[in-house]
């Protein structure tokens, strides 16, 4: 007990850092949330591009001659040099390969001819909103590392000012009071899943600003240059110099078979194709392992050149090779997506809360509060808004979401504060609804010509689910005694 | 065991183990302080065997996520359904002004040390505790890239926290420097 007293912040600390959270929590709350809700729904990443666009029939297996034919007929397409050439194998989470460069993606059939361009603007936008909020590469990518590192510190703040952590680990009172129904709420969120969380800041963090620590880093290394920092840790580039064959698909997939028969191949790189540089990687992923994938190498011929020790490197290889798996919720199969979709949302839930406690302790009823209650239910009718517009109109996915979201909320701040009589509760009702009904006409028009029939009806109904639990009141799911 | 059958028994576990807990925290007024120290130590084993049926399946890395992750979502289940509701209107006067607690100067500054100053004093700071503490020249730059969001992170509330901003300024500006000459 006496512990227990030692550990417990003085009032005055609580007092500071609860000043801090607040202040911190206000001024990144809109793209804190953006970045929350937009990472929850990443988790099914690959599920939104297979749904997005419709292709050939699904398959899970390819063989090495049709993977031979897809590299052979994208260089034939795109007709000019190319530095790095991928092949995507097919996968469970996306039964269809594609064939890439820097510039160009095609899927490609079973048989190994390119069906289509990869067009899904829709998936593309909503990761560019998480990994740079539509904002230019380089500046977006450090805003949103910021978010993760001051994510890392609402976190320490929070836990600083929560001095009956302990005491009240087990309180919900919902009902009658908004602020301490809102309070419970936040607390017990963010309490319980402390570990997800802080995984999700510090991988987010230092994903985002790896580029940046690198500069800082690179500035206090005398004897090394940025590449030679990043070689150091995830491995150098094998040095190759002999004339360029055709590469051999078959023996490659033989040693790999041999050499790791447990792993699941993910992509094969040609690397300076045509060259003599040119080099096959193939990346595969070793089974219940959070690294992304182990990485071999071979000649065009197929004999073996050497692997990445990925898997078996130093600690801080295998750290900073496993943080993608860790933020983005890839391990572990659909039960890991859905718990990560979960406290996701629960992430999301947490800003919004925090927003609100802040209005609510100071019984604030003004225009922020207004329109930022209403940028809350419009996100996910924006999210709708531009999938219906990109998938049945062609049109720019970004300039819809960006119009509804930013257009609806600003109509909010200049005029709905002045309209008392107004009912806000039904307007963000009407939200709600409007989502609902465009994302129920969406499927529908969207559905009966894609190829993948099964499957799209029950991701259909996921999504339909997904986007009615704002509608339902779970106060009244809890027995009232 | 088929992974599916592992799964049920140690989300189950967790979730004896959670209630174990709340028991434990029930037990702490009265003096019953027997039965405190057993729920606690039934609930750590709980814990323990949860994590060890994931890990026989799954193995070590994923075992230990799973055991994190997994409690938040059963807790809440636990706490849902002991919740208690009022459904009482409650009124309060409102408001629509929000009295400022700072100066915009005062506020200008802390975002300036928050943002630029305290990033880079968390790269200094992440520098010296990676070459402290580990040896090997790759881990050292891991570990340097993974303390930079965090430090940031904890710095930023320091400075956002403080009354008087001349504290951190003059630790940021003992630190940068120091780094510059030092490292």
């Amino acid at each position: 007990m006496k512990l227990l007293k030692q550990l417990t912040p003085s009032r005055n600390l609580v007092k500071q850092t609860l000043r801090s959270h607040a202040w911190i929590g206000l001024v990144l709350a809109a793209v804190l949330y953006l970045v929350c809700l937009s990472g929850s729904l990443l988790v099914f990443k690959s599920d939104f591009e297979r749904w997005e666009q419709s292709s050939s029939e699904p398959y899970l297996s390819i063989s090495d001659q049709a993977i031979s034919r897809a590299l052979a007929a994208f260089q034939t397409k795109v007709n000019r040099p190319v530095e790095a050439l991928y092949f995507v194998y097919p996968s469970k989470d996306l039964p269809r390969a594609h064939v890439a460069d820097a510039l160009d993606e095609w899927w490609v059939d079973k048989d190994g001819a390119l069906t289509a361009p990869v067009d899904i603007p829709w998936t593309d936008m909503l990761t560019d909103l998480h990994y740079y909020l539509h904002l230019p590469g380089t500046w977006g990518m450090i805003i949103v590392g910021m978010l993760g590192a001051m994510m890392c510190g609402l976190m320490v703040s929070g836990l600083l000012s929560h001095p009956n952590l302990f005491k009240d680990a087990f309180k919900l009172r919902l009902g009658s009071n908004r602020q301490l129904e809102q309070t419970d709420v936040h607390n017990r969120l963010s309490v319980w899943s402390l570990p997800f969380f802080f995984v999700i800041s510090l991988t987010g963090g230092y994903i985002g600003l790896f580029g940046i620590s690198m500069t800082l880093v690179d500035y206090f290394e005398e004897d090394y240059q940025a590449e030679q920092i990043i070689s150091e840790v995830f491995g150098h580039d094998p040095s190759v110099d002999q004339p360029a064959v055709v590469p051999q698909i078959n023996k490659i997939h033989r040693d790999l078979n041999n050499r790791a028969p447990d792993a699941q191949p993910l992509y094969l790189v040609v690397q300076n194709p045509g060259t003599d540089q040119q080099y096959i990687e193939v990346a595969a992923y070793p089974p219940d392992r959070l690294i992304y994938s182990e990485i071999y190498r071979y000649h065009s011929d197929g004999s073996f050149i050497d692997y990445q020790h990925l898997a078996d490197g130093s600690a801080g290889r295998q750290v900073a090779y496993s943080s993608y798996r860790l933020h983005f919720g890839t391990f572990g199969g659909p039960i890991t997506q859905w718990l990560y979709l979960v406290l996701g949302l629960a992430m999301t839930v947490i800003t919004v809360t925090g927003v609100n406690m802040w209005f609510e302790k100071r019984n604030v009823r003004n225009r922020w509060y207004t329109s930022w209650r209403g940028f809350v239910w419009l996100t996910p009718l924006a999210l709708v808004a531009s999938a219906f517009g990109t998938v049945l109109l062609d049109w720019s996915a970004v300039g819809i979401f960006w119009l509804v979201l930013a257009g609806g909320s600003l109509l909010l701040w200049a005029g709905m504060y002045r309209i008392h009589r107004f009912n806000q509760q039904t307007l963000y009702l009407w939200m709600k609804q409007a989502a609902l009904l465009l994302l129920i006409v969406l499927l529908f028009a969207h559905g009966f010509g894609h190829t993948d029939q099964p499957w799209y009806w029950s991701f259909s109904l996921a999504l339909t689910g997904l986007l009615s639990l704002p509608m339902i009141n779970f106060r009244r799911l809890i027995p009232n005694p | 065991m088929t992974s599916w059958q592992v799964e049920i028994w140690s989300i189950g576990g967790l979730l004896l183990m959670i209630w174990c807990w709340f028991k434990a925290q029930q037990s702490s007024t009265g003096g019953r302080q027997l039965f405190r120290v057993m729920y606690v130590l039934l609930s750590l084993l709980l814990l323990a065997l949860s994590h060890r049926l994931w890990s026989m399946v799954s193995g070590p890395e994923f075992s230990v996520l799973y055991v994190l992750f997994h409690i938040s979502w059963v807790a809440w289940l636990l706490i849902a359904s002991r919740a208690t509701i009022k459904y009482k209107t409650y009124r309060e006067k409102q408001t629509t002004e929000v009295k400022a607690d700072y100066s915009r100067r005062h506020k200008c500054l802390v975002f300036l040390l928050a943002a630029p100053i305290a990033l880079i004093t968390a790269v200094c700071l992440a520098v010296w505790f990676s070459r402290l503490l580990v040896s090997e020249l790759a881990n050292q730059w891991v570990l340097t890239f993974i303390l930079v969001p965090l430090l940031w992170g904890c710095l930023a509330v320091w400075f956002a926290a403080e009354r008087r901003l001349i504290r951190p300024a003059v630790f940021s500006l003992m630190v940068i420097p120091l780094s510059m000459l030092l490292l």
